[in-house]
């Protein structure tokens, strides 16, 4: 039975100018980098523009992979910085009236209440709990992907968790009811 | 009392909440589009970067050094005379303007318009300079027009 290319190894032939290597890495990666945006910006429809510009700023830079490093955090570290920037820059459009209140959340579905909490957390908060929560990323591998260290990442990610045990307490000890939140 | 919540218990939420599970996956098409894409990119070349030498940047610094320490200028009346634009306004003297041949006077004065009324084809000036000097110093004044009576 042939073994599936690793990452890494597809990146280097992509290096070497093979966009179909590249083309196997986007199928392999794109569907979890459009969850991890979406979310990350709660926005599904910015997370798939993001995502494929992801893809194809890797490719502008793909003479700067190094062998060594891992594929799947150099991606995120370039999704990441679009999808921080793509927020500031909505926040910078709209006006401030249009600023999202800190109003409680009406009573609405599961996922839009968990959107909300998560939407609610500070950028820095949010990405470190969806690196490690959803992406299953270490708190090394996290670290690496934000640009901080290890100790950082850890503590952005406890002050999450204990941010969203305050905010869904409600709802987790009612299991999950949504009524009245 | 509220009880305490476990790091699971907020997991299993965060996961049954999760907006983003229905992440599709690929299709042939899209590959096909995203081949579509990179092949319309310009050509990057694909040779490493190369690291430069420290020879050639050894020898930039040094004749940025020998040309700083000949050239650097030495403020002589002339030299403080010529107008220069500043972006992003549109500079212009006013038709009382020195001319720099003829900068012999200890003391000079320089109307600057310098806003967006030049381009209403009367322009109104909003500085007014002073250079007063000699062979070997310059002190220069700017003042906004408002506030000076400018007879030149």
């Amino acid at each position: 039975m042939q073994q599936e290319a690793s990452d890494e190894a597809l990146m280097v032939r992509a290096q070497d100018g093979e966009s179909e290597a590249f083309a196997d890495l986007y199928v392999r990666h794109r569907p979890a980098l459009t969850a991890f945006l979406t979310r990350f910006t709660g926005s599904p429809m910015l997370a798939e523009d993001l995502a494929q510009e992801s893809f194809v700023r890797l490719w502008e830079a793909r003479e700067r992979f190094e062998k060594q490093r891992k594929f799947k955090i150099w991606l995120y570290v370039a999704a990441k910085n679009l999808a921080i920037n793509a927020l500031k820059a909505q926040r910078e459009q709209m006006l401030p009236e249009e600023l999202p209140e800190q109003a409680p959340p009406r009573p609405s579905a599961l996922s839009e209440l968990v959107t909300e909490a998560l939407q609610a957390l500070p950028e820095p908060q949010r990405l470190a709990l969806v690196l490690t929560i959803y992406e299953q990323f270490s708190h090394r591998e996290a670290a690496e992907a934000m640009g901080c260290t290890e100790v950082s990442a850890r503590v952005l990610a406890f002050r999450a968790r204990q941010t969203l045990k305050q905010r869904l307490a409600p709802l987790l000890e009612r299991g999950y009811e949504t009524e009245n939140i | 009392m509220r009880q305490r919540i476990s790091d699971t218990s907020l997991e299993a939420l965060l996961r049954r909440g999760d907006s983003a599970v229905e992440a599709t996956e690929v299709s042939e098409a899209e590959r096909a589009m995203l081949l579509a894409r990179l092949a319309e990119m310009p050509s990057t070349g694909f040779t490493p970067r190369r690291r430069l030498s420290g020879a050639p940047t050894a020898l930039f610094l040094l004749a940025t050094a020998v040309g700083l320490a000949i050239f650097w200028p030495r403020l002589t009346p002339q030299q403080v005379a010529r107008v220069v634009p500043i972006s992003p306004h549109r500079v212009s003297i006013s038709p009382h303007r020195v001319s720099i041949s003829f900068l012999e006077t200890v003391v000079t004065h320089i109307v600057i318009v310098a806003d967006s009324t030049c381009l209403s084809g009367e322009p109104v000036p909003t500085e007014h300079i002073v250079i007063r000097g000699d062979a070997t110093s310059v002190v220069t004044t700017i003042e906004p027009i408002e506030k000076t009576e400018v007879s030149l």
